[in-house]
């Protein structure tokens, strides 16, 4: 497990090329550290509320609002960025705790983009813990790696047995309409993610490194000629996980631009859906119907479509 | 290679790393019947972009797993190796994958406890059997190659050999290649394997990596699929 990346002793192995000082504000310094902690609890009215929370710029939330007319009693919040792009030096970190029975829909108000970099890299670290019987559908919009980005995730996630979790991450190539169109031309992408439970009995873990001035992650077995990248993570309990395993369609279809694969994770903690697609609001209408039928079978309510500004 | 090794270590790794050690690489095809079927592997080049690239995903997981517990066995580390197992398996995307790792873990296990009559190995081989630990594959072989007295840079040869050993072995029953063709992508991967290396001697057990999605996806069409030759 990742511990600080603050001292150079803690930097991981494929970010100690990218550690020099930046000639703007130091990274991690102040407005490059942003710290989000959300803790949300059910009321007595059976309302999901936000009880608790601390910000600090450039990370930002407002309030919960109550918009999904299938679960109004369901907490949505949109994580938004006050700084624009994550840039050289960023240093995020988020904590999201779900209280016993709550339920939380959790997103971005936009894409992520990550600026180009010339010294450093920007990073995020995340801990979300869902306590018994609660439900969060995490659902952000893409992260987009512009040209010499170089970005490291640290994930933990901490999912009582009874608890669901959706976890959905989206990465893109790059800019597509910017100048003749950015394909990979970022430095570096470093993504972990961690699943245990509260008594630290490991459910599964993964890390994707991809780097592409090293490796080009476009041929055969890697993306395979897609352009975008989509890993949902659901943890759920057994009979969930078996139902939805069973209903999703595995299929590679190159010429509609779309591959999808469903594996089941390891301890029967839940599943894994991996998206290749070609155009971002296909890959996005696949994760949507894929939390759709979690939500069902959770919950007895669909996921309707988002709204149309999105 | 820094180390020299011995005329009976070379002789092991040979045994060892044979397509006929009766560990069941054979009835695997990591995942390239659903790439032959999904026509992403159709001719030479691109079966050998694919093998090089299945490679690489073991290169940088099974490889460093293998690696560590090698070291941790000359340690006599046990925890060390008992952690990487779990994280290792615990990396394993699908069934498929997970059984396979556990299945030639085991007859590994099985075929050098009586051989090598060694306690950790032993232990291992209880530990194996009463589901206390996974026996992954990589874990095994480097436990086994540390009691051969195999260096770390032939055991992890041997690792990257297996991976794309079963791929090209698999690719003769089921696309339209020939024995000339294998060979020759297998000899040309030494370079590759000597650069990976390179890279994953630095890594722990933590950093293990790799990314490919659409191995992974070839993986679940297989494993939600019907039509077999082989167990993934």
């Amino acid at each position: 497990m990742l511990k600080g990346w603050d001292s150079i002793a803690e930097f991981p192995h494929e970010m100690q090329r990218y550690i020099a000082s930046s000639r703007g504000a130091p990274a991690g310094s102040h407005g490059k550290k942003g710290f989000l902690r959300l803790g949300f609890e059910r009321d007595a009215d059976g309302r999901t509320i936000l009880r608790d929370w601390e910000r600090r710029a450039p990370l930002i939330v407002q309030q919960a609002l109550y918009f999904d007319e299938e679960l109004p009693d369901m907490a949505c919040v949109y994580i938004l960025s006050s700084g624009g792009p994550n840039v050289d030096g960023d240093r995020y970190e988020q904590i999201v705790t779900l209280r016993r029975g709550s339920s939380v829909h959790l997103s971005t108000g936009a894409a992520t983009k990550l600026a180009e970099m010339r010294y450093n890299y920007s990073s995020m670290r995340q801990t979300i813990r869902l306590e018994a019987d609660s439900y969060l559908e995490y659902l952000p919009e893409p992260i987009i790696p512009c040209r010499h980005a170089r970005y490291i995730s640290d994930t933990r996630l901490i999912v009582e047995e009874s608890a669901t979790l959706i976890y959905a991450e989206t990465y893109l190539a790059g800019r597509r309409h910017f100048g003749l169109g950015e394909r990979f031309q970022f430095d570096i992408l470093s993504l972990s993610t961690r699943a245990e439970r509260e008594n630290g009995e490991l459910l599964f873990r993964e890390k994707y490194i991809i780097q592409p001035p090293m490796h080009s992650p476009e041929g055969v077995g890697a993306m395979g000629g897609f352009e975008i990248f989509a890993n949902v993570i659901l943890l759920t309990p057994k009979a969930i996980a078996d139902d939805i395993y069973s209903s999703t369609e595995a299929f590679y279809c190159p010429e509609r631009g779309l591959a999808a694969g469903i594996t089941r994770l390891h301890s029967a903690c839940g599943l894994q859906y991996k998206i290749l697609g070609r155009d971002s609001g296909e890959v996005k209408q696949l994760i949507r119907a894929f939390s759709s039928a979690v939500r069902m079978r959770v919950k007895g309510h669909i996921l309707r479509p988002d709204f149309a500004w999105r | 290679m820094n180390h020299t090794m011995d005329i009976a270590s070379i002789f092991h790794l040979l045994q060892l790393s044979d397509s006929a050690f009766p560990i069941g690489a054979f009835a695997f095809s990591n995942t390239l019947e659903s790439a032959s079927e999904q026509n992403i592997v159709n001719d030479s080049a691109s079966l050998e972009a694919y093998t090089r690239e299945i490679v690489r995903s073991s290169a940088f997981t099974d490889g460093v797993a293998a690696l560590v517990a090698l070291q941790a066995t000359i340690d006599n580390r046990y925890e060390a190796i008992a952690t990487a197992d779990k994280l290792l398996f615990c990396s394993k995307a699908g069934d498929e994958a997970r059984r396979m790792t556990q299945r030639m873990g085991l007859k590994l296990t099985e075929i050098m406890v009586p051989m090598l009559r060694h306690e950790l190995l032993d232990d291992w081989h209880d530990d194996i059997s009463h589901a206390r630990t996974a026996g992954t594959f990589a874990v095994s072989l480097g436990i086994v190659a540390a009691l051969c007295h195999i260096p770390r840079e032939a055991l992890y040869s041997s690792v990257c050999y297996g991976a794309a050993s079963i791929v090209l072995g698999a690719a003769l029953r089921s696309t339209r290649t020939t024995h000339l063709t294998t060979q020759l992508i297998l000899f040309k991967l030494g370079p590759l394997i000597e650069a990976l290396y390179a890279e994953a001697a630095q890594l722990d057990i933590e950093q293990m990596n790799s990314f490919a999605p659409q191995y992974d996806i070839m993986a679940s069409l297989h494993e939600k699929g019907s039509k077999r030759l082989f167990m993934n």
